[in-house]
């Protein structure tokens, strides 16, 4: 709940379409429950952040089609609350402290969750734009 | 000049076909400005360009463009030559999806067949000077609200919720003012720097709980979710200038982020 709040109130800053607001605010809820879900049920946070992010993406290029809308406008909200924030920050306090290995585990395991939003993001929009093309040119050669 | 090309505006000696072809580079530039300025991608930039003129009339490859984030080159054969237009790119870059979204519909509109070459530029510069959606108070607030809940969705307290928000408001504040004068990271650096000082002060002053939360919480509006987003998609849709461009911007920004944390608590770590 409070994570589809902190979504929306994220989107009015890139100042978003009114229509898309509460879409996107879903959107904000289904990433939180997806990353917790999985981590629930054993997965690693990369392996959590790559399921919930994927998810968001190919949910945002499907809105983005029906309400004909840039597909920016439901990705970049809808993957803020994935950001992983407090690894980032217990890697910078471990450095400032001179726990340096420490601090560099956390920051590969902050790097691998921030590429595991970044291939979700890659994988929906390569499945999307492949997808996308095909039907176009099939709609095309049919006389469309 | 084989039978396959085509000229929507005739010949171009003419004088007004050859303003017509004028105006069209024009609608084109102005177009492509302002979805940069406004936060589009450049791919879908030049693909808007693409569609404009095709459906102006243009055979497919007689109008040609590339974009950069900071500039603009499109070219067009027309009956008596080449004819080129670059415009240079600069800000104030200020987000706005909306307007994004008010173009995207523009050029569909034009390419119905909907308005007209001078229609459709009045119509960039209303939705260009249209007053934003959301007003500048109620942005700023959301600022301070989006910061306040992603702290406590990590873990924090209502008073987590309290000093975040408010954090969260000066790093808002701060990246706007600053946004005229230096280069974007550098404006993150200050602001993540002042908001991150005050979240940790004022959670050590009254003893909050989960001060990591807090941190983090106030430095989420200066997050580079767009730069992000955007150099993803350009890289995809095989713009690699641009996408690498646009993927050093965020990670600039990011360095920038973790650099004032980083400096802020070793700050409060010997204040304290």
């Amino acid at each position: 709940m409070l994570s589809m709040i902190a979504t929306m109130a994220f989107a009015v800053l890139y100042q978003i379409p009114r229509k898309a607001i509460i879409p996107v605010g879903l959107l904000g809820g289904v990433a939180y429950l997806f990353q917790t879900a999985a981590m629930r049920y054993g997965m690693t946070e990369v392996v959590a952040s790559f399921v919930a992010s994927l998810s968001v993406c190919l949910l945002s290029e499907g809105l983005a089609r029906r309400l004909r809308m840039p597909v920016t406008v439901f990705a970049v909200p809808g993957i803020v609350i994935l950001v992983p924030g407090i690894d980032a920050y217990m890697a910078m306090k471990a450095f400032v402290q001179n726990h340096e290995l420490q601090g560099v585990s956390l920051l590969s395991q902050t790097a691998l969750v921030a590429g595991a939003i970044a291939s979700g993001l890659v994988i929906s929009g390569v499945l999307f734009r492949s997808v996308w093309r095909v039907r176009h040119y099939a709609g095309r050669r049919s006389g469309d | 000049m084989t039978d396959a090309t085509s000229y929507p505006f005739g010949d171009s000696s003419d004088v007004t076909n050859r303003s017509q072809y004028e105006q069209f580079l024009l609608l084109c530039t102005q177009a492509g400005t302002l979805l940069l300025q406004f936060g589009g991608e450049t791919s879908r930039v030049e693909e808007t360009i693409a569609h404009l003129a095709l459906s102006a009339g243009f055979s497919a490859h007689e109008v040609q463009s590339f974009v950069t984030p900071t500039g603009i080159f499109v070219s067009m054969n027309t009956p008596s030559g080449t004819q080129t237009k670059l415009t240079r790119v600069r800000g104030p870059f200020q987000l706005n999806l909306a307007k994004v979204t008010e173009i995207n519909e523009l050029s569909r509109r034009f390419s119905r067949g909907e308005c007209t070459i001078s229609e459709a530029q009045s119509a960039l510069v209303r939705i260009e000077t249209a007053r934003p959606i959301y007003p500048l108070a109620l942005r700023r607030a959301c600022a301070g609200i989006s910061s306040g809940s992603f702290t406590v969705v990590l873990g924090g307290s209502a008073v987590g919720f309290l000093i975040a928000a408010l954090s969260g408001l000066l790093a808002q504040l701060v990246t706007e003012w600053l946004a005229a004068y230096v280069p974007r990271f550098f404006g993150v650096l200050l602001a993540g720097l002042c908001s991150a000082f005050l979240a940790s002060s004022l959670a050590d002053f009254v003893h909050a709980p989960q001060t990591g939360a807090i941190i983090v919480g106030a430095v989420l509006p200066l997050l580079p979710g767009l730069a992000v987003t955007n150099a993803i998609r350009d890289l995809l849709a095989g713009d690699l200038l641009s996408g690498v461009a646009r993927g050093a911007e965020a990670l600039f920004t990011a360095v920038a982020i973790s650099v004032a944390v980083t400096v802020a608590i070793s700050l409060h770590a010997h204040a304290g």
